[in-house]
């Protein structure tokens, strides 16, 4: 039940999936886009801290680790973050994972 | 005996320690979890 | 009373009748004219009876031959017979059971002289002559038969003296029959007289009927022209096609014909019981008149004066109690055609006309109930016609001519007084009549004026048949404060039913309570007794010059109505008008005002609707406005009220715009109260919140006063965030807005982003309760406003990572700009910007430039404390902050334990500084430097080592570090707080710690000073948890909604600042020791 704002900025790239778990801008947001990307982040950041309280790690790993969850769950078409560090568009096979990520 | 000569400079000693843990595969179950549990933001 | 005139028709006057507004056609006249020979043929009828037996010379040897010869049928008696005188009796002539001529006693007397007897007297006593007329003809039946001369011989009479006692006649006509009885004694010739005493039971004269005719009067011949001498008695005159009616008339005086009976002079004093003509009607009348009558053949001419000194009069509503009159006439009839001239004075007193008040009480009606500026005027014109026409007198001096069927009466002087001072009068003679058919009026030119009544000059030209112009000036009427003037009025009717009129009008008067000044325009209608009253067809301009209504005085100000659609604006007693445009101007207290309104339509039914309206009050720059898409209402007897829609305002020195306003109005007893909706706006370009919506919107405007209440709601999920209490003063425009919060409850169904767009992306996931109170006061000199803000427990999630049990409260004493007071205190639970720090406190002051004064802040951190350096942030750049930290006393153990480090266990006291950088991915340490204090302390690894290659010194190194005493241990620090530290950790001053195995080597070495440096970079948790730099220092309060930015300045710049602050951080910082943060 994504924000339809959130979903069309997914879908039109502008946005994708980062590997330290947050949302990265692929191209430059508009402000109500950055806005909403800021918001996403802070509310993914609070998931993450909870997440490192729990299992005892730092919120950077609880990220990381989240990053490969939603790097996993991008649908054809949207943007995610390679290993190399640069853009890729998720095809129709699995997307690139880093190393680290539980494939 | 053995007389270890003490050297007239302080000992210097260099450790780096990095420690490393990998952490990825304990929590990925709970973080999976937590971003279903939270598809609105994710 | 109009052209019509009074008829007076006795029997025996010689004035002629005239009909009404048109004459009697010719068969009336022949009527009229017999009853005149009716008149003379009685007369003559006498005359020649007596004459008659004058002539006949009863001698007794003639009579008998003389009856012979002329087969006179008849018997007598001779009575004694002298030479000179005979007496004949018992004589009757004609059918003895219906005899002409009966006499008991006649008795002759001659005179001898040389030409044979001559008849000198007779003496007749109890004679009876039955007499006939007949197709103008009179006959005596055997008598006839004595006279010599055909019947249209000059007729004259002999030179004899008569003595009649106890005449009898009965005289028959088609006119009726007449008994009659004369005596007198006299020279026929010279000078006889006598008595006489007719009656006509009943007569019939063309059409009219007369009813039970007396005449008795003396009767005398002088020169053989006889004069009658007496009263007159008709009982009445009813002539049913002419629709006249006469009852008992009396005539009384003298009527005297000329000795050929040709002309007629007659001197009569009249009483005229009742008279009826048409629908007119009088009572008493009584009069004189005098003149002569010339008759020859069919034509006949008169001239005489007539004058009539009391009578009533009424018809069409018109009472005149006492009618006068005094007028020559001359008039002429040769074959039916008459002719007539008469002029004259004639008079009324105390006529009062009924249905004058059917005009008046209307009038006084629409007067007092009416609210139109004109109503006194109407209230006071319907008493004054009221008043005058209860009693007015009417004076004019006429002349009349008839001709035929044409006439014209001349009216001069002609005047209508009241009792009451009100006056109409001609200002010239006029003429009224009718040629050929066709009505010809002159010119009228009148003047009305007093007895409370406008004062008019009027000017009225008929042209033919009932079509009339009439143009006239009206002064200005005046009543109390109202006064009307019409100018130019013009009034045009062709049948004298139907009227069109126009006029300048010029108004002032009251208007509802106000009171409008020089109200000008011009005035177009109709009246027609099927329609009614119609006025103002078309557009036309309409101008004031002023309008004063309590505090609000309008300047001039003109617009244009119309009608609506083809219905004339004034419609029958509806008024409907619409206008294109209007545009008002004036002040309101001595507040100038505007207003501009586009179409406006106003009907008596649906009240009034404008549209497009813009208002706005004060001076310019200092202006309160408001604009509706529409403003409709309806006026009823104790107020206005209606409804506006798609409004906006705004409020001079409020900051706020208020839009969408859509509420219900009401104007009565001077106060305009408004309830209903709309949206506030913050005014400033970087909104401060979102748009509200205010509902229950209570608001009243009193005496210059504008109060309102209203509740404040989020407009996506109608929650009531607060109570707002406005007072705005119109007239100097200081006011003030107090708002409580309605203890706002942020939770995931009601965020803050819902209030203010500053906040996403800075904070989110707000949870807790925001409750407080402001105060914006506002006056020409400027604006100024508190708040006090507060919130018990709140959590949040900011770029630095979630914040809960936040709880403060903080003080504005410049509420809009944003300003706290200094000193406001901030507890924070718990922090977690990676390391979670429980129980901080933080002072600050939020400054009105968008920068925050932290003045200071703690924690309680692993035994110590971690002190937060004041500094100045600059929220308006969006760019990472930085904040410094000092920490004390921190204890090596505790803050190991807090990690669970269960590999690592130290001892000592740790003193430092932790500089941090916050920017929008979190906060990161740089430069951090902690240093253990002088009594050093103890520390030891336990875990495994990663190096199995270490130098022997190496190993020595390590087997010491399980358990090692330091004299001085720094700590240097970096890297993120939510990720990787890098810790460089060096020792002096090692000593083998408690329980470590010390043995020679180890006791010797422990004499050298090693410098041991440990380097570890570690994910481990954050060696510190400490207040990172926030991504925003000032953790947001929902609830002062204030603005925060997104970057800082670079560095530099707050070097510099932090320069600028330094002096402020001693002075800070001493009275931060004295109390002992």
């Amino acid at each position: 039940q994504r924000d339809p704002a959130y979903q069309s900025a997914r879908d039109s790239q502008i946005i994708g999936e980062k590997m330290d778990g947050y949302l990265g801008f692929v191209s430059n947001p508009s402000p109500s886009v950055k806005a909403l990307v800021d918001d996403l982040n802070i509310k993914r950041k609070a998931v993450y801290t909870e997440e490192a309280k729990q299992g005892r790690t730092s919120v950077e790993n609880a990220a990381f680790a989240g990053g490969c969850n939603n790097i996993k769950r991008t649908q054809q078409g949207e943007m995610y973050q390679g290993p190399d560090g640069s853009w890729k568009v998720r095809g129709a096979s699995a997307p690139l994972l880093d190393s680290k990520c539980v494939q | 005996c053995v007389q270890i000569a003490a050297p007239d400079k302080p000992i210097v000693i260099e450790l780096n320690i990095k420690i490393e843990q990998s952490v990825v595969l304990r929590i990925d179950g709970a973080v999976k979890q937590a971003i279903e549990e939270n598809a609105g933001i994710f | 009373m109009g052209n019509n005139q009074l008829q007076l028709c006795p029997k025996s006057s010689i004035l002629n009748n005239m009909a009404d507004q048109k004459f009697i056609p010719n068969k009336i006249k022949r009527k009229k004219r017999r009853l005149i020979y009716l008149g003379a043929a009685l007369l003559t009828g006498s005359l020649v009876s007596y004459a008659w037996t004058q002539r006949i010379n009863i001698t007794n040897h003639y009579v008998q031959k003389e009856m012979e010869r002329l087969d006179v049928k008849g018997s007598y008696e001779i009575g004694d017979f002298g030479f000179r005188s005979q007496t004949i009796k018992n004589i009757i002539l004609g059918d003895p059971n219906r005899p002409d001529f009966t006499a008991k006693e006649v008795q002759l007397e001659w005179a001898i002289d040389f030409g044979g007897p001559k008849l000198r007297k007779i003496y007749a006593h109890d004679i009876f002559i039955r007499g006939k007329y007949e197709n103008e003809k009179l006959s005596f039946g055997e008598l006839d038969k004595f006279s010599a001369s055909s019947s249209d011989e000059a007729f004259a009479l002999p030179n004899i003296y008569a003595h009649i006692t106890n005449g009898k006649m009965a005289l028959s006509s088609p006119y009726g029959n007449v008994d009659a009885k004369f005596s007198g004694k006299g020279n026929v010739q010279q000078y006889f007289v006598g008595q006489i005493s007719a009656h006509l039971p009943k007569g019939q004269v063309n059409g009219c009927t007369i009813g039970s005719l007396r005449l008795n009067s003396q009767i005398e011949l002088q020169q053989s022209a006889p004069i009658l001498n007496g009263p007159i008695k008709i009982a009445s005159i009813n002539c049913a096609t002419q629709n006249i009616l006469l009852s008992n008339i009396v005539l009384n005086g003298q009527t005297s014909l000329s000795n050929d009976f040709k002309s007629i002079k007659v001197d009569q004093k009249l009483a005229l019981g009742t008279y009826k003509y048409g629908d007119f009607s009088g009572r008493n009348v009584d009069g004189r008149f005098d003149g002569n009558v010339s008759l020859n053949g069919g034509t006949s001419a008169g001239d005489g004066n007539i004058i009539i000194n009391g009578g009533s009069f009424s018809g069409q509503g018109v009472q005149i109690a006492m009618l006068s009159a005094n007028a020559a006439v001359k008039y002429s009839n040769n074959d039916n055609r008459w002719q007539l001239v008469s002029n004259g004075k004639m008079a009324g007193q105390n006529i009062n006309y009924q249905n004058i008040a059917g005009i008046a009480s209307p009038l006084q009606k629409m007067g007092k109930e009416g609210a139109l500026p004109v109503s006194p005027l109407l209230e006071k014109l319907g008493g004054a016609i009221e008043k005058a026409g209860r009693n007015f007198q009417a004076n004019s001096k006429f002349s009349m001519e008839i001709d035929g069927n044409n006439y014209q009466i001349y009216a001069e002087d002609f005047k209508l007084s009241s009792k009451s001072g009100a006056t109409l009068y001609a200002l010239h003679p006029f003429s009224i009549g009718a040629a050929d058919g066709k009505d010809n009026i002159s010119p009228i030119r009148a003047r009305l004026y007093g007895g409370g009544l406008p004062e008019f000059r009027i000017a009225a030209q008929a042209n033919g048949g009932n079509s009339w112009r009439i143009t006239a000036d009206m002064m200005p009427y005046q009543h109390g404060e109202a006064s009307l003037s019409l100018d130019r009025i013009s009034a045009k009717s062709i049948n004298g039913k139907d009227w069109t009129f126009a006029s300048q009008i010029l108004l002032s008067g009251p208007l509802s309570s106000g009171y409008i000044k020089d109200l000008r325009t011009e005035i177009d209608g109709t009246y027609s007794q099927k329609y009614g009253l119609s006025a103002l067809k078309s557009c036309r301009k309409i101008a004031f010059k002023s309008f004063i209504f309590d505090a609000l005085s309008l300047n001039a100000a003109q617009f244009n109505i119309c009608g609506q659609g083809k219905t004339p604006i004034y419609n029958n007693g509806n008024i409907a008008l619409n206008m294109p445009a209007l545009s008002l101007s004036g002040k309101m207290g001595d507040a100038p005002i505007k207003l501009q309104s586009g179409p406006v339509n106003y009907s008596a039914v649906s009240g009034f609707a404008l549209n497009n309206i813009m208002a706005s009050i004060g001076e310019d720059g200092a202006k309160s406005q408001i604009n509706a898409a529409s403003l409709t209402g309806q006026i009823n007897i104790d107020g206005i009220y209606g409804r506006m829609e798609n409004a906006a305002a705004n409020i001079v020195n409020v900051p706020l715009d208020m839009q969408e306003i859509m509420a219900d109005w009401q104007f009565k007893n001077n106060i305009l109260s408004l309830n209903g909706q709309m949206l506030v706006k913050d005014q400033s370009n970087q909104a401060r919140f979102k748009p509200l919506k205010a509902t229950n919107i209570n608001a009243e405007l009193n005496d210059n006063i504008f109060y309102a209440l209203m509740d404040i709601n989020e407009p996506s999920t109608n929650i009531k965030i607060a109570d707002v209490d406005l007072m705005h003063s119109l007239s100097n425009a200081d006011g003030r807005a107090l708002f409580s919060l309605n203890d706002i409850k942020f939770d995931d169904k009601f965020q803050p982003e819902l209030l203010t767009d500053m906040v996403l992306g800075v904070v989110a996931n707000v949870n807790g309760v925001v409750e407080g109170n402001g105060q914006i006061n506002w006056n020409s000199d400027g604006v100024l406003s508190n708040g006090r803000f507060k919130t018990d427990n709140m959590s949040l999630a900011a770029a630095f990572g979630p914040v809960e049990a936040l709880q403060g409260e903080v003080i504005f004493d410049d509420l809009l700009n944003l300003e706290s007071r200094p000193g406001q205190i901030l507890k924070l639970g718990s922090v977690n910007p990676g390391i979670e720090a429980l129980n901080g406190l933080i002072k600050y002051q939020l400054k009105a430039d968008q920068t925050v004064v932290i003045e200071g802040g703690s924690w309680p951190f692993a035994g110590g404390t971690l002190i937060l350096e004041p500094t100045v942030w600059d929220l308006s750049a969006k760019r990472a902050r930085h904040l410094n930290f000092t920490v004390r006393g921190v204890d090596a153990a505790l803050f190991l334990q807090q990690f669970e480090l269960s590999n690592l266990s130290a001892t000592g006291k740790f003193n430092g500084n932790l500089p941090m950088v916050f920017d929008a991915s979190g906060g990161r340490i740089v430069g951090g430097q902690l240093e253990s204090d002088e009594n050093g302390g103890t520390i030891a690894y336990l875990g495994a080592l990663s190096y199995e290659d270490l130098s022997p010194y190496a190993n020595y190194a390590f087997e010491m570090l399980k358990s090692l005493k330091y004299d001085n241990l720094t700590i240097g620090m970096n890297g993120d707080l939510a990720g990787e530290i890098i810790t460089v950790v060096n020792f002096t001053g090692l000593k083998q710690g408690d329980g470590a195995k010390t043995n020679f080597i180890t006791r010797q070495i422990a004499k050298i000073p090693i410098i041991f440096k440990m380097r570890i970079e570690a994910e481990f948790l954050q060696l510190f948890s400490s207040v990172r730099g926030f991504y925003d220092p000032e953790p947001l309060t929902a609830a002062n909604m204030r603005a925060i930015l997104e970057k800082q300045k670079e560095l530099e710049e707050i070097e510099k600042a932090k320069e600028g602050e330094e002096k402020n951080e001693q002075s800070v910082q001493q009275n931060e020791s004295g109390d002992g943060l």
